[in-house]
């Protein structure tokens, strides 16, 4: 009976793991870490207003979510050249002005090869013209971290997109 | 035995442009259309470094995912911005509303149509805050074949059992006036809509406390009628009226006196029939341009210059007075009448 529930537990958790949509990073000496949270506004007991990130909640068309990439050096030396990307999820939009990430150079791609600043991301238009691609048709956002991360350093960068 | 001649009294009504201006203004929505739930949202990042003098190394971060929710969303809308004008005792009166599915998935609506209550109607915005009168016997109808006309015949259905996501249904609600309303008197009626699920109309249950792995259920609608619905309960209302413009008219033919060739009141060929036309105008308001035909059958022949209005004798020609016969027909213009008024009309004729 004993030996029964616990292969039933272990086949219970083997199935429950198997079926989280959220794949686990490969390890190494640099860890990335993606999340997607949502910001609620909320009232604490003296009414004071506060905002508060949360896993994804209320996933809804037009509900925002703010992306956020971590990385962390976990070697006794630091790393440099460091270059994260990440891509605008599909069924979303990148909200305008919303990149964040410290002591980067952003650069933005709207087919993932070519990247730029943002001023300088150009696109084709429907009738041919070349002009400056606008944030909504951004698939890609690329940071260039200026420094090195030391030994147990974190660094985060991220956006937001709202859902379509 | 009694004869009765074929009658043709057309009335010709003010307001009548007024009808094509109501058809004219429908609003006209556009909006994106939502990602559909279930769908899967999901990102991973990777980056490239350095470690000393090695070659650059590349890694992935996980996949983060999450399913994207059901937003159950409805909007109920009343068309053209004013109510419907009507005459009283007028049966069958008609009011459009529009119902709009703004979530992200298909679903059905039940709908109600409802008298509002109180004067001024309670959360009602002008011109629906004044509730003089109740309208009866009222139906909910589902334009089906989408002309934003009201067929009886075709237009049946009291529910909507799939409206897609960001889709738009014209929706009637049908009525009856009083014979006793007066005008400018009022009658607020309300049509809510509920969202169900497709198809099957079950009754749809929001998604409670945190975010769940699989698709919630949210009721993301507004406030419709502040007395009907809330904010996030799948439901949406809005109102519309019934305004009365026009006093009732009634028309009724008849034949008031007999006189047979002996002097008797034998009806048969050679007798003379005075027929009188009963033109009666009650409640209030205006009947404008008023006009009664009266096109004679072939049974009987006209006596000229024999018509009377209200016991004045007219001529048969088209001149100054309001009165004319011509090509077997009677015609009395009385132009606008103000009720209450009754009028009436009488000629002579000899059955052939």
């Amino acid at each position: 009976m004993r030996l029964f529930d616990l292969l039933l537990t272990a086949t219970l958790i083997a199935i429950l793991g198997s079926v989280s949509p959220n794949t686990r990073a490969a390890d190494g000496p640099i860890k990335l870490k993606n999340i997607a949270q949502t910001e609620i506004e909320v009232t604490d007991k003296k009414g004071k207003k506060s905002l508060k990130r949360t896993p994804v909640e209320k996933a809804l068309p037009g509900s925002e979510v703010i992306f956020t990439t971590i990385m962390e050096n976990t070697i006794d030396k630091s790393i440099g050249n460091i270059v994260i990307n990440n891509p605008i999820p599909n069924g979303t939009e990148y909200k305008s002005g919303s990149v964040f990430g410290k002591d980067c150079e952003i650069l933005f791609s709207i087919d993932g090869k070519d990247f730029a600043h943002a001023e300088d991301l150009k696109t084709i238009d429907v009738d041919g013209k070349e002009r400056i691609a606008l944030p909504k048709e951004y698939k890609h956002i690329r940071w260039m971290l200026k420094d090195s991360l030391d030994a147990g350093q974190t660094h985060e960068v991220g956006f937001r997109a709202t859902i379509k | 035995m009694q004869y009765f001649a074929r009658q043709i009294i057309k009335l010709r009504t003010c307001h009548s442009s007024v009808w094509l201006c109501l058809l004219l203004f429908i609003p006209q929505l556009s909006w994106a259309i939502g990602t559909p739930s279930g769908t899967t949202i999901s990102n991973q990042a990777t980056a490239t470094y350095v470690i000393a003098a090695n070659p650059p190394s590349t890694v992935s971060s996980n996949t983060v995912s999450f399913l994207v929710d059901r937003k159950v969303n409805v909007l109920v809308a009343e068309v053209s911005g004013s109510p419907t004008l009507v005459n009283s005792g007028q049966l069958g009166a008609v009011i459009s509303f529009t119902v709009t599915n703004l979530g992200n998935d298909a679903q059905g609506f039940n709908l109600f149509a409802a008298l509002a209550l109180g004067n001024p109607a309670i959360g009602g915005i002008a011109p629906f805050t004044t509730n003089d009168f109740n309208a009866t016997n009222l139906q909910v109808f589902v334009d089906s074949n989408g002309d934003n006309l009201f067929d009886p015949l075709v237009d049946t259905a009291p529910s909507i059992p799939f409206l897609a996501a960001d889709t738009s249904q014209t929706v009637f609600v049908v009525g009856d006036i009083p014979a006793s309303v007066n005008l400018n008197q009022q009658s607020v009626v309300s049509l809510t809509a509920t969202a169900v699920a497709p198809t099957t109309m079950a009754a749809l249950v929001a998604t409670v406390g945190g975010n769940t792995a699989g698709v919630d259920v949210i009721f993301a609608d507004g406030a419709g009628v502040p007395s009907i619905d809330t904010l996030g309960d799948a439901r949406h209302s809005a109102y519309d009226a019934y305004l009365a413009s026009v006093a009732n008219l009634t028309i009724n033919k008849s034949i008031v006196s007999v006189l047979d060739p002996s002097g008797g009141a034998v009806v048969m060929p050679g007798s003379v029939l005075t027929y009188q036309i009963a033109v009666t105008l009650t409640g209030s308001g205006t009947a404008s341009n008023l006009v009664i035909t009266d096109s004679l059958p072939a049974e009987i022949t006209y006596i000229p210059e024999s018509i009377s209005v209200d016991g004045t004798a007219k001529t048969d020609a088209a001149d100054a007075d309001n009165t004319q016969f011509a090509t077997n027909t009677i015609t009395v213009t009385l132009g606008n009448v103000a009720a209450p008024a009754n009028i009436f009309i009488k000629f002579r004729a000899t059955i052939n």
